[in-house]
């Protein structure tokens, strides 16, 4: 509850910024300040893959249903934030390039991510209730996760329009919008783990019907 | 369009992924909930 509400201040926090405080581009104007939520969310969908991708490998080591817990619900959470990427990006792009969307090969390795993902969640809920149902996950969450690391590194791999804005030692942010990205990185970040305990509450109780289940089969 | 709007539009649809998602996960919470109820219950007929 408290990192629900502390989620929710520093999400307004940050729209507060991001609307008053942090400067209009030069060239761009304000709808360059859709990259606010368009980074933060890009960000904060890696931190959430990696964290599936760990829970996984952990999975295939200890077979603890623990680990499948984590691995699914950051999963879907990172999903739900890589959707926001895919929706944000166009609405930025369609102004500044003139069109909602080029086979760019960042854009193209993000979509593909995408789709493997959504792959993995069809998968889980095709095989529900079968016994391989977890390992089977976690090994594609493994494989979905190695499209992260093509994603960050395509801007610098092959030369498309998408800018890189971190890691890259030309240009930069004045400090206004660097103050800016940084509290609503925070907020995003937040608003992860909120979202993602609450997912695991629900996979929890989840797990606990598919228990009861089973002993009210043995029982009868 | 002018930019302002595809600097709402962004937001907007940004809130509205957010609510749709809460939404989902508050739906299946209640369904699951509801399963929970309704098995501790009948494991209890069962047991008496």
């Amino acid at each position: 509850m408290k990192l629900n509400f502390g989620a929710l201040l520093c999400l307004s926090t940050s729209l507060g910024f991001i609307f008053f405080y942090a400067p209009e581009e030069a060239q761009q104007g304000i709808v360059q300040k859709i990259f606010y939520i368009h980074v933060s969310s890009a960000l904060t969908m890696y931190i959430g893959f990696f964290l599936s991708f760990l829970a996984s490998l952990m999975f295939l080591l200890e077979h603890k249903t623990f680990w499948d817990e984590i691995s699914v619900c950051a999963a879907e959470v990172a999903f739900f934030l890589c959707t926001v990427v895919l929706l944000t990006g166009p609405i930025w792009a369609k102004p500044i390039w003139g069109a909602w969307w080029t086979w760019d090969p960042r854009l193209t390795t993000t979509f593909l991510l995408w789709m493997m993902y959504a792959a993995y969640l069809v998968l889980r809920s095709y095989l529900e209730g079968s016994s391989r149902q977890r390992t089977v996950s976690a090994i594609l969450a493994i494989i979905a996760f190695l499209d992260v690391p093509l994603i960050h590194f395509s801007v610098r791999l092959w030369r498309g329009i998408h800018p890189s804005v971190i890691g890259s030692k030309q240009g930069g942010l004045p400090p206004s919008m660097q103050l800016t990205l940084t509290l609503t990185l925070i907020a995003f970040v937040m608003f992860f783990f909120a979202l993602f305990m609450t997912r695991l509450r629900l996979e929890q109780t989840r797990n606990q019907v598919a228990a009861l289940y089973l002993k009210r089969e043995g029982k009868s | 369009m002018n930019k302002l709007s595809y600097f709402f539009g962004a937001y907007f649809v940004f809130l509205l992924a957010t609510f749709f998602y809460l939404f989902t996960i508050e739906r299946r919470q209640k369904s699951v909930r509801e399963t929970l109820e309704k098995l501790e219950h009948e494991i209890e007929k069962i047991k008496s």
